[in-house]
């Protein structure tokens, strides 16, 4: 078969978008911290007022919720259907090593992810524990 | 030489023994609707080293034909007369779809038997590769070696050797024998169908299509290799195709098929040179073709009969230039006009004595001539579109370091478009063409340079606000411009953009909605831009612009729904629906190649005549040069995302500068018997727009590369209006020797 | 097959699991009353002292109400180990219940699901080589008609009709508990076929039923497609047409299907089991859903749910394997 492959980029280039595709993993790790954040602050307020118990209400939801955002991590595709819609689009070629690399990518944010509703099933316990 | 070869083998063996007689044969199809006729008392005979080429559009039966002479008639297909190959019969009223239906089991299977020992062995078919001709699931191998293994009692050794010979022998890399239909390109498809086909060495190859959906380069290559397999391996072939130059490149004697008749058959020289059938004559006028003089095309009225019910008398009489009143109502005969050149027509002697092609008087208004050069409608400077994959966050998580993923889909084109001229941008798929002509009307926003409208004094609103600060528009010489690239969608200049530019798609089936009238359709821009609110007055505008592109008349059209329509009455509507706003620039995106071949012509006039008219300034893109060359007034050669060559058609066409225009010009088809496409000067496909080298863009499929081509951009060379972007004058080109392609 | 693939579909059949398992504690949670006191349901005519309630709350796994979260650490935890607690009436041991009744469950959806594919993939492609005959409209007419009942519709019919007023099968009681360990035994073999007859067969007509239509819908598009053309003119017999080039691509949205026709039998199986009185693990879900019976209901509901995830995974695998274009 014909091999055509695109040349390198130069290490500069390589340099560059290798901490992009590290920025692009701490984006979407960004989304699931940010939301553990916000279920720990927003119900505070409420709690306060006596509307419900804290400590007994939020370590159930937030292991719910951990499970959730493994599910999510799990079943999501992070967009790589579009990616590869995109290439074929724009008459890329797409080989066995891109699509391995999707996928080892897709297994580095599941596993992320995973960690992030252990975290939020961490905070439920200690949440628990106090 | 090819041709010569051709000529010779076929004057060897002329004569010697028939290998296909296709006697008084009918196809009907039972359908919901009715008896579809797909072929009607159909005569044709095959001798031993012709090749017989047949020619004919959608619907006109020539895939049923093909099936049948493999006996592959589909089921509720119903059969008179009969096909005899090689002295056996394979289809006829007892060898039918229907008949093995209704036939005992017993008797079906050693028919059927008898019939699958015939195929591929005898007679074996190239099919349209782009297409799905190979199963997606199994690798090409295990599709060539079935072949094998079904007609003959080879080894698995003896088979693994012979296939890779097989797809060696049709230039093919036997690497891609593990891989899977879907991993090859169009082109490799298609030597892989070629390569499956010669297989087993038979003596008559059907090739149906055998170039459709590839681009010119590749349909070029394809179509010397089927030369080739002429010369060296097969005694008779059969050249199916809708397009009249591939047939004129392959075939010695040429059938022409129109709604499941037999309008004309003869020699090549016959039908081409000294046509005697109005349809053949009508098909060869509106051929846009790049070898003889610019001339104007009268194109085919009407649309094709339904299959189901056809009109009395001569099926082509409601079209017909020629017709008169006997022609409506009785049959014409199929009658020998010359020895060896039959047609089917009343008059067959008068049109062939009204003489071939180039007697239809050139009228200059007709292609119209009066464009300033100074008067310019669009100025294009440095437009570019890069698509970064990198830009989105999937792009970014997906992308492997090591890999370009930037896209220059049009990279610095510059270019000034004059007010009503047709501008004709050509390039093979992935040429950036389509990107262009979005980017050019802000339908999809650029990533960097200019482009500039024209607009009247005062058309503009002019509040500064409104443009962030950015001043939409700017004064060139003494005429107002706005600036497209520094539009915002909401603004109020955006609507005036939007109104001053239109689009016509390439697909009449997508780009209408089917839950809308016509009516509704057209009505649609007035309503959004707000022209007119009043009734009559959209209706007056609706049926004018239907008139305007000769639906007519207007009442007929105005409350059908887009599934009532032909396709060529549909991409009149789509153009109804850009113009009746009376743009001033409309970008008409491929609008003919989704079209039937006897359309084409029609709807090129009707964009001719549309600037005329009204003055509106088209931008035409294509893949076909010699479509492109008819309408426009000038071209552009896209590579690639840059424009590599610029000039008036007819400039372009006779005297092409860059090696690339050349190797396109070259590989364009002609309509004229025997004709011989020079060698082909380009190496390689097109590839994408990613890793572009960075001297010239063309310089890995360049013949005449040279070392500097590698590192430094080309710059311009120029004599006045034509001009190219190469490092070498044309002195210097032909002073060097090409590479191999 | 890429191993990071591999990877991800095994991780994700195992996150299903849990959260699988939380939904569970939830569902039952929601539902209205106090387990203890359904606990002590049969005693209820006399009062139970607090004591007793917080013993009794104690080992249901109860104390400091149903949402306790310390309660969710443990359900979870006993849920993995496949400690489901104790039958509220007979006090054995959920896992050995459920355990008991699997190879029963196993046994009848196994051949069920095995019965209808050797069924139904046949019949689809049969449907299509009679395109155009007799035989096709009366392949096509009966399973439309067969798809469209429900499973335990036709069971109660069956059950009606050979049981109660013409009884070929044995009635109701004697389907229950037999042995099924010494099926090598022929005698046995046969009186375990006689008796699962009637089950079978309404949870396989409908089933295949299913079969018949999707593999047929995908036979006609795909003997429509132009490589049948192609292998036709190579001279490919039409046998081989059917079962080598149609059958295989037909197959691909038929796999997709599976899995959700495998979720569909199992949910059947349960009433067809209780209606027949199988003793799987249909009816024990029936029977403790009857009763209130919590623990029970929620170990049964989660082997099942098991059961038909890791069908999912292995589905998922054989599609992989039919289609070679498939990717993310």
């Amino acid at each position: 078969m014909e091999v055509s492959e695109e040349p390198a980029e130069d290490e500069m280039a390589q340099a560059r978008n290798l901490r992009l595709s590290r920025e692009a993993i701490f984006t979407y790790a960004a989304y699931p911290l940010l939301l553990l954040g916000a279920l720990l602050v927003l119900p505070l307020p409420f709690s306060y007022l006596g509307i419900f118990h804290y400590s007994t209400v939020m370590p159930d939801v937030l292991v719910i919720s951990g499970i959730s955002v493994m599910f999510f991590g799990a079943f999501y595709d992070f967009g790589a259907k579009g990616y590869v819609m995109e290439l074929i689009d724009n008459h890329f070629r797409i080989t066995e090593i891109d699509m391995n690399h999707i996928y080892k990518q897709q297994v580095k944010l599941m596993g992320i992810y995973i960690g992030l509703g252990l975290l939020y099933v961490v905070c439920g316990v200690i949440i628990f524990a106090f | 030489m090819a041709a010569e070869l051709i000529q010779k083998k076929s004057s060897a063996q002329k004569g010697t023994e028939t290998i296909l007689e296709v006697k008084d044969f009918s196809v009907k199809f039972k359908t919901f609707r009715g008896e579809l006729n797909a072929l009607d008392r159909i005569n044709l005979e095959l001798k031993n080293g012709e090749i017989l080429g047949i020619i004919g559009e959608s619907g006109s039966g020539k895939s049923t034909l093909a099936l049948s002479l493999m006996g592959m008639i589909p089921e509720n297909g119903k059969v008179e007369g009969r096909v005899r190959l090689f002295g056996k019969t394979v289809a006829a009223t007892d060898i039918s779809g229907e008949a093995l239906l209704k036939m005992k089991r017993k008797k079906a299977k050693i028919l059927s038997e008898k019939l699958r020992n015939i195929r591929w062995k005898d007679v074996s078919m190239v099919f349209q590769g782009s297409m799905n001709a190979f199963n997606p699931v199994y690798t090409i191998y295990k599709q060539i070696a079935e072949v094998y293994r079904i007609h003959t009692d080879y080894d698995e050794e003896r088979i693994r050797k012979k296939v890779t010979e097989t797809v060696k022998r049709a230039g093919l890399n036997p690497v891609i024998l593990n891989s899977f239909p879907h991993e090859l390109s169009g082109g490799m498809k298609q030597r892989a169908v070629i390569a499956m086909a010669l297989a087993l060495n038979p003596s008559l190859v059907i090739a149906d299509e055998p170039t459709t959906g590839l681009d010119v380069v590749t349909q070029a290559r394809i179509i010397t290799e089927l030369k080739n397999i002429v010369i060296k391996r097969v005694n008779s072939m059969m050249i199916i195709s809708h397009d009249i130059g591939v047939v004129a490149q392959l075939a010695t004697r040429v059938v022409v098929l129109y709604s499941g008749w037999i309008m004309e058959s003869g020699s090549i020289e016959d039908i081409y040179l000294r046509p005697s059938n109005p349809y053949t004559k009508a098909s060869l006028e509106s051929y846009p073709s790049i070898a003889s003089e610019k001339i104007f095309m009268k194109g085919i009225p009407g649309t094709p009969p339904d299959p189901i019910n056809p009109p009395p008398g001569c099926r082509f009489a409601p079209r017909c230039f020629f017709a008169r009143e006997i022609c409506s109502r009785e049959e014409p005969p199929f009658a020998q006009v010359e020895p060896g050149h039959f047609s089917k027509c009343h008059f067959a002697a008068e049109v062939i004595s009204s003489g071939g092609r180039g007697k239809v008087e050139v009228k200059d208004e007709q292609f119209g001539s009066g464009v300033s050069a100074d008067d310019k409608v669009l100025i294009v400077e440095n437009l570019s579109k890069f698509y970064d994959l990198r830009t989105s966050l999937a792009g970014r998580l997906f992308s492997r370091a090591s890999q370009r993923r930037i896209v220059r889909a049009v990279d610095h084109v510059s270019l000034d478009i004059r007010t009503s001229e047709i501008l004709g941008i050509v390039g093979e798929s992935g040429s950036g063409k389509t990107t262009f002509g979005r980017t050019a009307i802000a339908l999809i926003p650029s990533s960097g340079g200019d482009v500039k409208l024209k607009v009247g004094t005062n058309e503009l609103s002019k509040s500064v606000s409104e443009s962030d600060g950015h001043a939409i528009g700017i004064t060139v010489g003494n005429e107002e411009y706005m600036d497209v690239t520094a539009l915002r969608r909401g603004q109020r200049n955006y609507k005036l953009l939007r109104k001053k530019t239109q689009i016509i798609f390439q697909d009449p089936y997508d780009s209408l909605d089917p839950k809308m009238t016509v009516f509704d359709v057209i009505r649609e821009p007035i309503i959004a831009h707000r022209t007119t609110r009043d009734p009559e007055q959209v209706l007056m505008m609706v049926r004018d612009t239907l008139a305007s592109v000769k639906l007519t008349p207007p009442e007929n059209f105005l409350y059908r729904y887009p599934h009532e329509l032909s396709g060529g009455e549909r991409q009149r509507v789509a153009a109804a629906r850009a113009l009746v706003l009376r743009p001033e620039v409309l970008v008409a995106d491929e609008p003919i190649s989704m079209l039937d071949v006897s359309l084409r012509a029609g709807f090129m006039n009707l964009l001719l005549e549309l600037r005329n008219r009204f003055g509106v300034t088209i931008i035409y893109i294509t893949h076909d040069i010699a479509s492109a060359r008819y309408v426009s007034d000038r071209i552009v050669v896209l590579y690639l995302g840059i424009a590599v060559e610029m000039g008036s058609s007819e400039d372009i066409v006779r005297y092409p500068h860059h090696p690339y225009t050349r190797a396109l010009i070259d590989a364009v088809p002609n309509p004229t018997p025997n004709w011989n496409p020079r060698e082909l000067k380009i190496v390689g496909d097109i590839g994408n727009a990613v890793n572009v080298p960075k001297g010239c863009r063309f310089y890995e499929r360049c013949v005449y590369a040279q070392d500097m081509c590698r590192v430094t951009p080309p710059p311009v060379q120029t004599d006045g209006a034509h001009w190219y972007l190469c490092h070498f004058t044309q002195e210097q080109l032909a002073g060097i020797t090409p590479r191999s392609g | 097959m890429n191993i990071y693939l591999i990877i991800r579909k095994v991780v994700q059949s195992a996150i299903l699991i849990v959260s699988m398992a939380a939904v569970l504690f939830v569902i039952f949670r929601l539902m209205p009353g106090n387990p203890a006191e359904l606990f002590l349901h049969d005693a209820r005519t006399h009062f139970a002292t607090k004591q007793e309630l917080q013993i009794i709350e104690a080992r249901l796994g109860l104390t400091g109400g149903k949402w306790n979260f310390e309660n969710f650490l443990i359900y979870m935890k006993d849920m993995f180990t496949f400690n489901f607690g104790y039958d509220y009436y007979s006090q054995e041991s959920v896992a050995t219940l459920i355990g008991n009744s699997m190879p029963y469950s196993l046994l009848l959806l196994g051949t069920a699901l095995a019965l209808s594919f050797v069924v139904g993939l046949p019949l689809g492609i049969l449907a299509t080589w009679y395109h155009g005959k007799k035989k096709e409209a009366v392949i096509n007419t009966s399973n439309l008609i067969l798809n469209s009942i429900p499973y335990f519709i036709l069971a109660i019919v069956f059950y009606l009709y050979f049981v109660a007023f013409y009884p070929i099968f044995p009635v109701r009681g004697s389907f229950s508990t037999f042995d099924l360990y010494h099926m090598y035994d022929p005698s046995i073999l046969v009186t375990v076929l006689w008796k699962m007859t009637l089950p079978l067969l309404s949870l396989v007509l409908v089933e295949e039923a299913a079969h018949v239509l999707t593999m047929r819908a995908a036979m006609v598009s795909v003997m429509g497609e132009d490589f049948i053309t192609t292998a036709r003119a190579k001279g490919v017999a039409e046998r081989t047409i059917f079962f080598r080039h149609a059958a295989r691509n037909a197959m691909i949205p038929v796999s997709t299907r599976m899995a959700l026709e495998f979720a569909f039998l199992t949910s059947g199986a349960i009433f067809v089991e209780a209606i027949f009185s199988w003793p799987g693990i249909g009816t024990l879900i029936y029977q403790s859903a009857l009763n209130e019976d919590y623990p029970v209901s929620e170990g049964a509901l989660f082997t099942i749910s098991l059961v038909v995830i890791i069908a999912y995974s292995i589905i998922d695998f054989v599609h992989a394997w039919l289609d070679p274009r498939i990717s993310a």
